[in-house]
């Protein structure tokens, strides 16, 4: 016993001299919120780094909270030239007096230039890099990230990692935002049979963005192509498609809500329908999943045919002309209406994808059960054959509720 | 109750058996199987926990015959002094190369993941201190500290595979087969050393409730291979096949793929305890049981002046490897190729005498 | 000679260490220099004489253990330097090796010691300038070494004293004379020094009349007691019985009684509990023990008469475990009580209080209760085997005995339970456990003890179950907060930020862009305030006890924060550990906890998780090699051995049916399987099952 714990002290007073290596403050680092990659002017790339400014986050320590110009707040940007995005992080401490730390970083911001030309062998290696986080985004912007970054001012917080955060996050509830984030981006690159789609963002558009007031789908946009006033800079819709780490196109809303209803991570949106008896009016529903699409593949002549069925079902939020619809007898020409709809989409998408050369439906994933090893799996060469594979899709829509109203009179 | 003597109980023997054979779990073992069977890697460890069951059940036809004696004093009294001393030597070499490698592997692991500025001297010191003292207070104290910490070891790592369900992407078993079943099995077979581990119930046994051999044993083996099967598993299931292939320490990979909201992620600091406190128990294990290796086969009585010895040893391996690859290299081609075929060898080697010399009864009065 | 001189020396120094005593530890030298006249003359005069008698009558001394002490004379005279002619040591050498065992002469150097003690006692006591202030030195110089110049100085005081020791210890034999009696016990009580000593003489009112001698220490007796049931029945009414006896035609007491001592132990003193002495030591320990001793000259017996009329205090709620359901009662300062109240709560036959005498005090300080039909004989020969095995001259307290008695003293935790709750005690011993109380002490000890058993409160079973286990695991989580928290505060903070969720990590970053020290000596010195802060609230004078409150919530609170010393959240942290700690129902345990937060601090701070972990680790490991009384620390949980479900949370009453394995109590079964007979269609059959 008398040993063993002079063994401790000993211990304890050899390790002492030997210092704390990895001690440091948090108010000594430098946090990363996001990352930004353009293509360089004067070197290879542009790393952007935006850092947050904890003393104008925290409340009531002094210093008055970020609501002011541009980039004046809660956060700065340092746009570095440097051959590698890790060698930005080393230089970024010959800019700022605080250590740069990754570990908090949320964005991973690629400028749709670098990302058509291929960025594969920017992100794949950092995930070696022990502050590196499968977890942050992957986003596309349109235009260059060091902009995107600089001006993507947080208008309800301070706190600009919480504003990257919870601007993702609308994957939850909307179709239009993707859901892959880095892991899922990586691990859909790395697999035959799926490919990944990722966030696709812009600064909000200044010029009209549509010439005419016809009437538009609110799933034919994408970010960049917003008609809006107002609000915060940056806006995120759509998708960008990806195959070995190349961006390919990118997907509006309506066609992300279609990729994410295949991958099983479509959680609901709103569709808005327009009336099948007068056609200038429209009937809002929310579509949910009803269960997991089912997908059937079958291989014949060497190239696949898919059958799928997707299984959706929702509410009406809203009917425009009154019309009773909710009337059983009627339910049933409005599920087919609400089918048909969705219908279009999804053969937009399937016709999408089949052009891009891109399985990023994840049609692979149900082909790989046919085969009973992996190397055989591998030599059939699925992203060969996927573009030329027979599709049908069919759509299964239930109404379930009418919300609060059961019938309507019409309006006198 | 006032006795004195050291025992280990069941539960305690199960605990530090099944931890001593899985703590590698935490390490880099399994890195190899995605490369041998693909997307079927989680058959592997099955494979290999009936290679374990076997060779656990080999080891313990021969230890029942020889109640109250360990494995070296047992292969002293079938096979002489020389023959024994060469088997205690691979019994060491298992011992003190596995607790090395397990050393240098832990403590790269925290460089990698925790203290990445710390230097690895004293990350290693560390370990090495908290396994030579508990190592040092005897098998009793290292099983009990295994018993007691097992309560934090199984709900951390429950938890942690709780919170990875929703990342599971179960396509990946398809093609149900991977490499195939030929490949999955020689993958399993040649592999079996993980299971060399076993080696410990041959040094613990006379502190064993008499009879309850058989138990400590399969179940111990059988409680490692879930586990062992359960890891593969879940990182299989996270990081699907091609990319889980790529990782160096998939455990602490899914630890840092836990998300569950704005709050928690970035947790893998929560699941810190399970790899160090199983590391620990590891070299706490692998530290005692050669310095009683030693003692058995110096004829000592206490095995405690070997402790800081090997621990010296055991450091002085750790450092051998010049960098992590090799060191992940080393324990595949060494440790977990092959060594519980050696292990099996010499049990057999061992029985075949005991039938051979019992049959001119000269063990029998001894052994019953 | 100086040679043979040093032999001699060396070969009495050599002599194998006695039992100590009072008089060796050399304690009581000190209140004596003050009264004593200590004068070079007087004191060489006295030890002239301490000498002188054992001088005169070397053969009379009894064996080896007076060689010692003989060695010790020596040694005094010989230090006095050369002022004894014709003194060789060599004869005492010689001498001391003698053997002479016999009680007469053991007796005989008593009494004669006595004789000679009462002398010095007698002496004139007046003050000394020169003498105090020398005394003083060399109490303060040297006080332990064997030749201190104290003992030098008042060697006849010092050979005086050890001779009363002797005698004591030697278990002398009374005196049938009862003036030698009183002189023995004059010099043995310091009487005309010591006022508390009383030795009353009296006349026993029989015909003839007997001489006797009542000997009682004032103050602890109870003099009403005294009066009515001793004095009044000898000296008024002791004839009555024996004129009536005699008027009735009856032949008389002659007959039904031995002698007259007999007769007054049988029907003259009116007493309730009566025991006979033959040698001084018991008459000693009784009569400091609060009965009164009566002499009868002639006899050379004592009549030992149960007058015990201590003041102590009465019994009061428990101060240290309050609980709000259950018994309000908690234990005193006084043994016999203590042994009833636990008596009063397990009333069984089987119910054993065995006194031992421990150290060299006094008896009847400390006794162990256990059931002897429930504790297993290993545990309570253990438990008797330590505490007799325990010598020393202050050990009256639970504290100082555990100390003496527990498993491993190097480590922190606490390996006796310590409480103040009869009811706790009860249960332990109804658990198969064994309760140790000391006398003056409120606090009892229950062994073995475990890890579970500190993390207990009585309040625990006697609420329901559901909510005892939620209280339970609130305290658990206390202890995980009060050891760690300020640890993993200093580890996540410096070492692994990436862990905060970002909100906070930017909130705590801005906060603490003012405050200039790092975290570690944040945390340090906001914890060390609060130990401050803690200490002082115990120790400081309950009149002002309020003032401290409002220091240290000013302290704590928002003066450190306001003034840049210490980030916010290190507020929450500190008061958090600190309630946490609170929450510990064991004191010693909590101090333990107390400690060893720092030490994790440390670890912390210097590589993060890892240091905790590890030392968590080591930290274990040691716990679970911990034995209490054989019974290992952590039981049952490691090792794991079949209890009820009751050690970490608390299982519903009516499943409580075994006793814990790990005491190995002769009887398993707490209750039977079937504990609620009501739940039956047959009524009571549960009551019957059980054994």
């Amino acid at each position: 016993m008398k040993k063993a714990l002079s063994a401790i002290l000993l211990a304890v007073l050899l390790l002492s001299p030997a210092g704390c290596y990895d001690y440091s403050e948090p108010d000594e680092k430098a946090w990363v919120m996001a990352l930004g990659l353009d293509k360089g002017r004067q070197n290879v790339l542009t790393v952007t780094a935006v850092i947050a400014v904890p003393k104008n986050i925290a409340g009531g320590g002094g210093g008055q909270p970020a609501s002011g110009g541009g980039g004046q707040g809660g956060f700065i940007t340092v746009s570095l030239e440097t051959e590698t995005l890790l060698s930005a992080l080393e230089l970024l401490n010959a800019v700022m007096d605080r250590k740069a730390d990754l570990s908090h970083n949320k964005w991973f911001v690629f400028s749709r230039e670098l990302a058509e030309e291929g960025i594969g062998k920017y992100f794949a290696p950092i995930a070696r890099f022990y502050q590196f986080r499968r977890t942050s985004s992957v986003i596309v912007c349109q235009g260059r990230a060091e902009e995107f970054l600089a001006k993507g001012q947080p208008k309800l917080e301070d706190n600009v990692g919480k504003y990257y955060e919870l601007m993702h996050r609308g994957w939850r509830y909307t179709e239009f935002i993707p859901f892959d984030n880095f892991h899922h981006f990586y691990i859909k690159s790395s697999s035959p049979g799926i490919e990944p789609v990722a966030v696709l963002a812009a600064l909000e558009r200044k010029s009209p963005v549509y010439e005419t007031d016809a009437p538009k789908t609110m799933g034919r946009y994408q970010a960049g192509r917003i008609p809006r006033e107002g609000g915060g800079n940056i806006e995120i819709m759509g998708g960008a498609v990806f195959r070995a780490g190349k961006m390919l196109g990118t997907l509006n809303g309506d066609q992300v809500g279609v990729q994410k209803m295949f991958n099983g991570t479509f959680n609901r949106t709103i569709v808005d329908l327009p009336d099948p008896e007068h056609p200038d009016q429209y009937i809002i529903l929310e579509v949910e999943p009803r269960q997991a699409p089912e997908v059937r593949v079958q291989i014949s002549d060497g190239y696949p045919r898919i059958t799928a069925s997707l299984k959706l079902e929702g509410d009406i939020i809203s009917i425009q002309s009154g019309v009773n619809y909710t009337r059983p007898e009627r339910l049933p020409d409005l599920e087919r209406a609400v089918e048909e709809a969705l219908l279009e989409n999804v053969n937009n998408t399937v016709a999408k994808s089949q052009e891009l050369g891109a399985d990023f439906l994840g049609f692979g994933l149900h082909a790989k059960k046919l085969f009973r090893t992996w190397p055989e799996w591998e030599a059939y060469k699925w992203e060969e054959k996927y573009p030329l594979a027979e599709v049908t899709v069919n759509v299964d829509y239930r109404i379930r509720r009418s919300g609060l109203l059961h019938e309507m009179e019409p309006l006198q | 109750m006032m006795r004195q003597q050291t025992v280990i109980g069941v539960s305690e023997a199960v605990t530090i058996l099944f931890i001593f054979i899985s703590a590698k779990t935490f390490l880099s073992y399994g890195r190899q199987f995605f490369h041998e069977s693909y997307n079927a890697a989680w058959m592997v460890p099955l494979v290999q926990t009936f290679v374990g069951l076997a060779g656990v059940l080999l080891l313990v036809t021969l230890l029942q015959k020889f109640p109250g004696r360990n494995l070296v004093e047992i292969g002293e009294e079938l096979a002489g002094p020389y023959i024994n001393g060469l088997f205690a030597l691979f019994y060491l070499t298992v011992f003190i190369l596995g607790a090395a490698l397990t050393l240098r592997g832990v403590s790269e692991r925290v460089e990698a993941g925790y203290l990445p500025n710390t230097p690895i001297s004293m990350v290693v010191l560390f370990f090495a201190v908290g396994a030579v003292v508990v190592g040092y207070l005897g098998p009793e104290a290292v099983s009990r500290t295994a018993r007691f910490l097992l309560g934090v070891l199984l709900v951390t790592t429950m938890v942690l595979i709780a919170l990875t369900v929703p990342l599971w992407r179960f396509h990946t078993l398809y093609p149900l087969w991977g490499s195939g079943p030929l490949e999955i099995l020689k993958s399993g077979l040649t592999s079996s050393g993980d299971f060399v581990q076993i080696l410990l119930l041959g040094i613990i046994y006379p502190f064993l409730p008499g009879g309850k051999i058989k138990q400590v044993g399969v179940w111990g083996v059988a409680i490692a291979g879930f586990f062992m099967f359960t890891y593969i598993w879940t990182s299989l299931l996270v990081f699907t096949y091609p990319a889980v292939s790529e990782l160096a320490l998939p455990s602490f990979e899914i630890s840092r793929m836990v998300n569950i909201g704005r709050f928690g992620q970035r947790v893998e600091v929560l699941f810190m305890p399970v790899s160090i406190f199983a590391n620990l128990i590891f070299l706490s294990v692998s530290l005692y049981a050669a310095a009683s290796v030693l003692c058995s086969l110096c004829k000592l009585r206490d095995y405690r002046p070997f402790v800081p010895a090997m621990a010296v040893l055991v450091q002085t391996v750790a450092f051998i490897p010049q960098n992590v690859p090799q060191l992940i290299y080393w324990n595949e081609a060494y440790l977990s190729k092959y060594s519980l075929g050696a292990l099996a060898g010499i049990l057999l080697v061992l029985l075949l005498i005991t039938r051979f010399k019992g049959k001119g009864g000269v063990i029998d009065e001894k052994s019953t | 000679m100086s040679w043979l001189r040093k032999l001699a020396k060396y070969l009495l120094y050599q002599k194998p260490e006695e039992p100590s005593t009072t008089f060796m530890a050399g304690i009581e030298d000190r209140p004596v220099k003050d009264v004593r006249q200590p004068g070079a003359k007087g004191a060489k005069g006295a030890g002239d004489k301490s000498a002188g008698w054992r001088e005169d009558a070397p053969g009379a001394e009894p064996g080896t253990r007076e060689g010692k002490k003989r060695g010790r004379t020596a040694r005094a005279r010989k230090a006095r330097g050369g002022k004894k002619t014709g003194e060789t040591p060599a004869p005492d050498a010689v001498e001391s090796g003698h053997p002479d065992t016999g009680d007469n002469g053991s007796e005989a150097t008593g009494q004669r010691g006595m004789q000679n003690g009462d002398d010095v006692a007698k002496q004139p006591v007046a003050g000394g300038k020169n003498g105090n202030n020398a005394a003083g030195q060399a109490v303060a110089g040297e006080k332990n070494e064997a030749d201190s110049a104290v003992r030098e100085k008042y060697a006849g005081q010092v050979a005086e004293n050890q001779a009363i020791e002797e005698m004591l210890r030697a278990k002398t034999k009374l005196a049938y004379d009862l003036e030698e009696n009183r002189r023995v016990l004059t010099a043995i009580f310091r009487v005309p020094r010591n006022k508390d000593a009383v030795l009353r003489t009296l006349t026993i009112g029989t015909d003839p009349p007997f001489r006797a001698l009542l000997v009682f220490i004032d103050g602890v007796v109870n003099s009403q007691v005294q009066n009515l049931a001793i004095l009044q029945p000898l000296m008024l009414f002791s004839d009555l019985k024996a004129q009536a006896e005699k008027q009735n035609g009856q032949n008389g007491s002659a007959g039904r009684y031995k002698d007259f001592f007999d007769r007054v132990k049988e029907a003259l003193v009116p007493n309730n509990q009566v025991a006979v002495a033959d040698n001084y030591q018991k008459v000693v320990n009784d009569v400091l023990g609060g009965n009164s001793a009566l002499f009868i000259d002639g006899f050379n017996q004592a009549l030992l008469l149960e007058t015990k009329g201590w003041h102590f205090r009465s019994i009061s709620p428990p101060q240290v475990e309050a609980v709000i359901r259950g018994p309000q009662e908690a234990f005193t300062e006084q043994i016999r009580i203590n042994t009833s109240l636990v008596r009063k709560i397990i009333q069984r036959p089987a119910l054993v209080t065995e006194f031992i005498k421990i150290g060299d005090v006094s008896p009847m300080q400390c006794a162990i209760m256990y059931m002897a039909d429930l504790a297993n004989p290993d545990l309570v020969g253990e438990v008797k085997r330590r505490l007799e095995s325990v010598r020393g001259d202050y050990l009256q307290e639970t504290g100082l005995l555990e100390q003496m008695i527990e498993d491993s003293p190097l480590h922190l935790m606490p390996q006796v339970l310590t409480t103040e709750r009869p009811d706790r005690v009860a249960a332990g011993i109804m658990e198969g456990k064994v309760a140790v109380l000391v006398n003056g002490n409120p606090f009892v000890m229950v062994v073995p003890c475990t890890f579970f058993d500190l993390m207990q409160s009585p309040e625990d079973a006697y609420i329901r179950w559901p909510l005892g286990t939620f209280i339970r695991i609130i305290r658990y989580v206390g202890l995980f907060l009060a050891l760690l928290l300020p640890a993993h505060y200093v580890a996540i903070t410096a070492f692994h930020q990436e862990f905060i969720p970002t909100d906070l990590l930017l909130a705590m970053t801005g906060a603490r862009e003012k405050v200039p020290f790092p975290s570690i000596v944040e945390i340090l010195i906001m914890e060390a305030s609060f130990e401050l802060i803690r200490e002082a609230g115990i120790r400081i004078p309950g009149t002002v006890g309020t003032t401290l409150g409002i220091v240290g919530a000013l302290i704590l609170g928002q003066a450190a924060v306001a003034a840049n010393i210490v980030s916010p959240i290190l507020i929450i942290v500190v008061a958090v550990t600190a309630i946490g700690s609170f929450a510990i129902p064991n004191y010693s345990f909590s101090l333990s906890v107390r400690v060893l937060r720092f030490v994790y601090i440390f670890l912390a701070s210097l590589s993060g998780l890892l240091g905790i972990l590890v030392g968590f680790f080591i930290h274990v490991g040691f716990m679970v090699s911990l034995r209490s009384f054989g019974v290992p620390f952590m039981v049952p949980a490691a090792p794991v051995t079949g209890t009820s479900a009751n050690y970490f949370v608390r299982g519903p009453v009516w499943q409580q049916e075994t006793r814990p394995d790990y005491v190995d109590p002769l009887q398993r079964r707490y209750q039977p399987e079937v504990s609620r007979g009501w739940l039956r269609p047959g009524g009571r059959k549960g009551v019957k099952g059980r054994k």
